[in-house]
């Protein structure tokens, strides 16, 4: 009996010494890239930069590239051809198991989009001075917000990430925000941390 | 847990921001006014036989809100003519007041075309064409008096359109409202005896 309880003892040191051991071993890693593997699907591209400012806080920020693909990651149909170019997005995330671990996050986002709607009518001046509407291409800037939901996952001694994430985007000029809402932010993503 | 309800508050908030977004995915039309532009010399009493005429007169490039140079409605629109209704109304003695009438074509002397049907707020559509100079769109409307009473001639919520609204169509389309500023509805009364 009393061997068993040394055995038992002994064991628990061990662990306690493992878990001493991995925290010393894992370096506190407070940058991170990553890009959406999914994106290329649409002829798009992406890539974040993340900072860990607390304990379970980030703030980041990512840019993306939208080819004609990049469309069909809008849920709604729109009478216009409405083709968002590329975009900005200032981020902030809460690591709710940590921002050093594997942990599920939630993630709220701006957006700032070059947008380019074809089909929209648009006023020039001819040449004898007299304005005339046509049907062109009409390029401007929105605003928008967007919000995420994911689990991350770290690999190789936490350097690298996995995440699958639904994050989902929709701009201040559209009316009924959750039928015009674009998944941007939603996929898999590999990224490295440093 | 309070930061919990804090981000599902901000995420909640933002389904409704779109709420507060001005509709930027109807139709577009261009709505430019015009004001008494409808050339009636009234001569106040009339026989049965007469025949009323009145002419709408507007020219080919206006104005338009916000911008400084005029706006070529031809080139715009390409549209040689626009189409429009106006009203006719009666006095009743039983009602104390005007009514609307409807005109057997045949006492109207007008120029109708068949691609402007529809809706408005009066009984007769017609069109006014884009005379031989090209500088202005014109209508002349003539109603022969079959009966006698007291008439009026109804100017007001009069819109002039070029052609029907479809939604597959990639025209652009030009709602034009008349007001009557410097005329009063009594300038369009008239009586017409035996």
């Amino acid at each position: 009996m009393r061997n068993n309880v040394l055995s038992l003892l002994l064991i628990f040191i061990s662990c306690s010494n493992i878990n001493g051991q991995e925290k010393e071993k894992f370096s506190q890693f407070k940058n991170h890239i990553s890009t959406n593997l999914l994106l290329p699907v649409f002829e798009s591209f992406d890539i974040s930069y993340e900072r860990t400012i607390a304990n379970k806080w980030a703030i980041g920020l990512a840019g993306a590239l939208y080819g004609n693909r990049g469309e069909e990651l809008n849920t709604s149909y729109d009478n216009y051809d409405y083709h968002t170019k590329f975009e900005l997005m200032p981020f902030a995330r809460i690591y709710f198991q940590g921002a050093q671990n594997k942990s599920h996050f939630i993630e709220i986002f701006g957006s700032l989009s070059k947008v380019e709607e074809r089909g929209r009518i648009i006023r020039s001046t001819n040449e004898f001075g007299y304005g005339v509407y046509n049907i062109g291409v009409k390029d401007y800037t929105v605003g928008g917000l967007g919000t995420g939901y994911g689990y991350r996952f770290l690999f190789l001694e936490r350097k690298l990430v996995v995440e699958a994430q639904i994050g989902l985007r929709t701009n201040f000029n559209i009316d009924f925000i959750l039928l015009n809402v674009a998944a941007v932010r939603t996929g898999i993503k590999v990224g490295y941390r440093f | 847990m309070n930061i919990m309800y804090k981000l599902i508050l901000v995420v909640i908030c933002f389904t409704f921001i779109g709420c507060f977004s001005y509709d930027d995915n109807g139709f577009e039309d261009i709505r430019l006014t015009i004001e008494d532009s409808f050339i009636f010399e009234n001569t106040r009493d009339y026989k049965v036989g007469d025949t009323v005429i009145f002419e709408l007169k507007f020219s080919r490039y206006m104005e338009e809100e916000g911008y400084i140079n005029l706006l070529d409605l031809y080139e715009t629109t390409n549209e040689k003519q626009f189409g429009y209704s106006f009203g006719v109304s009666k006095y009743s003695d039983f009602s104390k007041r005007f009514e609307s009438l409807t005109i057997d074509p045949q006492f109207l002397i007008a120029q109708q075309s068949d691609s402007f049907n529809y809706y408005s707020y009066h009984n007769h559509n017609t069109i006014a064409i884009l005379n031989e100079a090209q500088d202005a769109y014109i209508s002349k409307v003539g109603i022969i008096m079959v009966e006698n009473g007291r008439f009026k001639l109804d100017f007001e919520n009069v819109y002039l359109v070029n052609g029907n609204r479809s939604f597959i169509d990639d025209k652009i389309h030009i709602s034009i409202k008349h007001s009557l500023i410097n005329h009063t509805a009594s300038d369009f009364e008239f009586n017409v005896i035996e």
